[in-house]
């Protein structure tokens, strides 16, 4: 009996590896038209096709615009996105939008860790991840690129040339990402002295963000970018110890160690999961973290200990959750998430 | 190799487990431990967080064999996955299928801590097998061509090392166990990457087709890591 099932077992595997390497894939591609959008700066529209474009991973599979889905603010509905292989990327990705600042264009800290501080130079990191998008070097990128029918006029129109290089593919790819931009939500109606644009309760909920609990004060709202320039990383408890070291793992100083970008609020309903591996899947999950959640660690952040140096425990009530949770909703930009510019130009027929 | 290995802890096991249903008349010599990981089973019951993040031990099923009188034994562990993926990105479709083997073998010794508190401390050999396929296809009309893309891309990593490992196990009942274990792994592997693909472009006035390869991308890398897993790995074991 005992020989019978151990046989069976093996069995099972050897189909299943032998099921992997057949043919039997039932992939059916189904046709699309690339649609160009002439009535936007041509190098914004370049960087729009480079952004959903499938061929700049190793094996067509995947494109910036796969992790980065603009009905959910470019971010993803998953806690990990998976890469051209399917296989699982080591964080959550980042909603997109509001990364340029403006005075310096594309400066800031950008990733979860802020490894990197120019667009032009992130934009190019997912694309030759080995995990991602699998591109061995720029140099196959250009190849590629230079050898898709679309892009000779598309470069023409955007540099004057059908020559294809890196720098102008980054160069591309940072406008569009640059130019996505929210400034359309309730909230800034509100700000703009629209007193009429919140609900009470989202009033009610803004004020317990602004004043009773301090929450603002990580999560600057009324800010494009969402938080304070030069202080953006903060360690909030989530773990005693931190297997990604987040920060820390970029700076290699230990007081660094579980640090992770402050993000940005806007759009935050439709950013589902949340945190830098999308441990939470909801809102109440996030602000039950806050509320009895937070662990102590070295690094914790100041603003989330008590007198007594201790992890503080908010112990938000469920009704003040129900309202923080309706002014987090009115974060949410209608117009920049169905914005025809920001849209994938490869459209189902 | 990896089969010749299987097999010789196959065949052990099978070996051993004979051995001891002919003497256990008489008196017992071996004891037999089937450990299954219930990770994943404790999480559908009880969550007691909102963590989200899923936990991956390679090693679904342990095996081992122990001398009564000595404590001195053989473990085994085994971890097999399969997934089938299939996705539309516009504009391309991809399907992956994942198969992904781990096993270990190596000796052991077991003692008691106390009357309901085992250890088990021992050295392994181990080995993975990771094989990802993923085929893609796409179909972009430009406007005056078409261009048809399939492309093919097989991920193979194989990998051998060794390391200690550590486990505890509290006794529920005589015959029931639960515990947890933690090991420091070397491991060497070698991945190697192919990817092919081809692209078709058709003048949608004249019905010209121009094929080309886009791309064939052979790489082959090799790694070596030492990995330390603290004990969040939770084992149901059965004793026999």
């Amino acid at each position: 009996m005992k020989t019978k099932l151990v046989f069976l077992a093996v069995a099972a595997v050897i189909f299943n590896f032998s099921s992997c390497t057949d043919d039997s894939f039932v992939v059916k591609p189904s046709p699309v038209n690339l649609n160009i959008d002439n009535s936007q700066t041509p190098i914004v529209e370049l960087g729009r096709v480079l952004f959903y474009d499938t061929h700049l991973s190793v094996n067509n599979a995947i494109s910036c615009g796969s992790c980065h889905k603009q009905t959910l603010a470019f971010s993803d509905n998953t806690a990990l996105s998976r890469g051209f292989e399917n296989m699982l990327t080591s964080r959550n990705a980042p909603p997109i939008q509001n990364l340029n600042n403006g005075f310096f264009f594309g400066s800031s800290e950008l990733f979860w860790d802020g490894r990197e501080f120019f667009l032009q130079s992130m934009v190019l990191k997912p694309i030759l991840n080995h995990v991602e998008m699998g591109m061995s070097d720029m140099d196959d990128v250009v190849e590629r690129v230079r050898n898709l029918p679309y892009y000779g006029d598309l470069f023409e129109k955007a540099y004057g040339s059908p020559e294809v290089t890196a720098d102008l593919i980054a160069g591309a790819l940072a406008d569009f990402t640059g130019s996505i931009f929210s400034s359309s939500t309730r909230f800034d109606q509100y700000m703009s002295g629209n007193q009429s644009a919140l609900t009470a309760i989202e009033i009610k909920g803004k004020n317990l963000f602004f004043d009773k609990y301090n929450c603002n004060s990580c999560h600057q709202t009324q800010e494009s970018n969402g938080y304070q320039m030069g202080g953006g990383f903060v360690n909030i408890g989530l773990d005693v110890n931190y297997q990604d070291k987040g920060r820390g793992g970029f700076t290699h100083n230990e007081s660094d160690d579980g640090k992770f970008k402050i993000p940005n609020l806007r759009n935050i309903a439709l950013t589902a999961p949340y945190m830098h591996d999308g441990r939470f899947a909801t809102l109440d999950a996030v602000l039950e973290h806050y509320s009895h959640g937070i662990v102590n660690h070295p690094n914790l952040d100041p603003r989330l200990r008590g007198t007594d140096g201790q992890a503080l425990k908010l112990n938000i009530s469920d009704e003040e959750k129900t309202a923080i949770i309706a002014f987090l909703n009115s974060l949410t930009d209608f117009t920049m998430i169905t914005n025809p510019q920001y849209s994938n130009p490869f459209q189902v027929h | 190799m990896r089969s010749f290995f299987i097999t010789l802890a196959l065949s052990g096991v099978l070996v051993l487990s004979a051995h001891a249903q002919s003497d256990t008349a008489k008196s017992k010599c071996l004891n037999h431990y089937v450990g299954v990981q219930i990770n994943q089973f404790l999480k559908q019951i009880i969550n007691l967080n909102a963590n989200q993040v899923p936990f991956t031990y390679p090693y679904l099923v342990t095996y081992s064999v122990n001398s009564v009188k000595y404590g001195c034994g053989l473990n085994v562990g085994f971890g097999y996955n399969y997934q089938r993926l299939l996705d539309k990105n516009t504009p391309a479709n991809h399907e992956t299928k994942i198969n992904d083997l781990f096993y270990r073998a190596g000796i052991g010794k077991r003692c008691m801590l106390s009357k309901r508190f085992t250890a088990n401390v021992g050295v392994d050999y181990l080995g993975e097998y990771k094989m990802n396929k993923t085929v893609t296809s796409s179909v972009v009309d430009i406007g005056n061509q078409t261009d048809s893309s399939t492309t093919s891309s097989v991920t193979k990593e194989t990998g051998n090392g060794f390391g200690v490992q550590a486990s505890v196990y509290f006794h529920i009942s005589e015959r029931v166990l639960i515990g947890t274990e933690s090991t420091f792994y070397f491991m060497k592997s070698n991945l190697k990457q192919n990817v092919i693909a081809t692209e078709l472009f058709t003048d949608d006035f004249t019905g010209e087709i121009t094929s080309r390869s886009l791309s064939a991308t052979n790489t082959e890398t090799e790694k070596s890591d030492f990995t330390i897993t603290v004990p969040v790995a939770v084992f149901l074991v059965i004793k026999f």
